[in-house]
């Protein structure tokens, strides 16, 4: 009987440290990213998740180390054709306030050069169908994150890296998130999800790991 | 350029919504020169023709830089510009459309701000002198265009942006500044037609004023892509 070959690592950060000054956001930290493993990074505030992802995403060059996405090392900014199979959630969701829920997807879409058909059938998917022609600025915050949550998806990325996913989501907001991580499971998806919340990201989580003061402490 | 023309014509669909960039460098512009028309007291011809082209040129600079922060802020609020960065598009394709659409902005302002400023001032400038002029704010609306929205989105994140950006624009588009005055002065001077003299002297100034824009337009979209990157 043959063996099933491991899946390949599409993302790896090598000792990657980044500081700021005199102090250090993240040290000297090693982790490889299997492609449709979905990770949960934890830590408490200040612990470096974000500037680690901020680095996974090629943001944010490292002070020390290297990190390789799709084969490509990111010292230099990602090439567009690493961007284009990446889809990043940071803190701030990346919409346009003065545009609806409809043109933001349809505007982000195009911009990943694909056609925006599956606009409306994530917009329900969200739950944003009866606000789909409204104002974004109209929205809540938790109705703002359910968008930017529908952008990720739409952009047809192999890898989504999610910073803090559960902001603003109420009890149904964080259910559609779990929803949506074992979508993007189901289809392939790489994720990475930076989060205080664990629960809150399903039970699609193959890996948990833990940062402390920039450091990797657990990595299971 | 696709995605030059889908951010631009995403820029220009906000901006017809909200009216938030022309219509606060319009208003500016409409009061940069009713001031200067009160406090110059402006009676005599020959005074008149020699302060326009500087009111029209102060006009331009102020307004501009308001529709610049303007601009830019749209990117900065919730994050959109590192959504951009991120982006296939690219941190150059960024800069083309927000760019042209700084230029666009500028111009469409000039467009409605210049003739009242000229009627204002009581100026009745002949259509070679119309056209001259106009030539000059498009060069100098390019050049403004340029810097405005390196610098702008280079200091997005800064605190006291609004004063930042006028006091390290402003002097690195001199040139322009100094350029479209003179193209002004040849446009709304005395004698019309313009002969071979202030032509020659027009050619020169506008020269200048492309030359400016050509380095800039081959400078600007690489130190954007370096600064806006980490």
């Amino acid at each position: 009987m043959l063996e099933a070959s491991p899946a390949p690592m599409i993302l790896e950060a090598h000792d990657v440290s980044r500081r700021y000054g005199r102090s250090w956001a993240v040290r000297r930290v090693s982790l490889a990213f299997a492609e449709g493993s979905v990770t949960a990074i934890l830590g408490d505030n200040g612990a470096g998740k974000s500037t680690l992802l901020q680095l996974l995403a090629g943001l944010t060059r490292p002070s020390e180390g290297e990190v390789v996405s799709f084969g490509e090392s990111l010292a230099q900014f990602p090439s567009a054709t690493v961007r284009r199979k990446m889809a990043v959630l940071q803190h701030l969701p990346g919409i346009y306030s003065d545009l609806s829920g409809r043109e933001n997807l349809t505007f982000f879409t195009k911009l990943y050069g694909r056609a925006p058909d599956g606009v409306a059938e994530q917009l329900a998917f969200v739950g944003l169908a009866e606000a789909a022609d409204r104002a974004a600025r109209t929205y809540s915050r938790g109705m703002v994150q359910r968008l930017a949550l529908a952008r990720v998806m739409l952009q047809g990325a192999d890898l989504w890296l999610l910073d803090e996913p559960t902001t603003g989501l109420d009890a149904r907001g964080v259910a559609m998130l779990a929803d949506v991580i074992a979508k993007g499971k189901a289809e392939g998806k790489t994720i990475v999800a930076v989060t205080h919340d664990l629960p809150a990201l399903g039970p699609s989580v193959d890996r948990v790991v833990r940062l402390a003061g920039g450091r990797l402490v657990v990595a299971a | 350029m696709k995605t030059v023309w889908l951010i631009l014509s995403k820029d220009v669909l906000v901006e017809l919504r909200t009216r938030e960039v022309m219509l606060t460098m319009g208003l500016f512009g409409v009061l940069i020169v009713v001031i200067f028309a009160f406090t110059f007291q402006l009676g005599n011809d020959h005074v008149i023709k020699e302060v326009a082209p500087g009111i029209i040129w102060v006009t331009l600079a102020f307004s501009g830089n308001l529709g610049i922060a303007r601009v830019i802020d749209r990117e900065r609020e919730s994050g959109v510009m590192q959504a951009l960065l991120l982006s296939p598009a690219g941190p150059a394709t960024i800069f083309w459309a927000k760019a042209l659409g700084v230029f666009i902005f500028i111009v469409a302002t000039q467009l409605v701000v210049m003739p009242l400023a000229l009627v204002f001032v009581g100026i009745n400038a002949p259509a070679e002198g119309i056209l001259l002029l106009t030539g000059g704010i498009v060069l100098g609306a390019l050049g403004f265009a340029l810097i405005g929205t390196l610098f702008g989105a280079m200091l997005a994140d800064v605190r006291l942006r609004e004063v930042l950006i006028p006091v390290i624009v402003f002097p690195i588009i001199i040139p322009v500044l100094i350029g479209g005055a003179e193209l002004a002065l040849i446009a709304l001077a005395d004698q019309p037609p313009i002969d071979q003299t202030r032509l020659a002297a027009s050619a020169r100034w506008m020269a200048i004023m492309g030359g400016f824009d050509l380095v800039y337009l081959a400078l600007a979209p690489w130190l954007f892509q370096r600064v806006m990157v980490d």
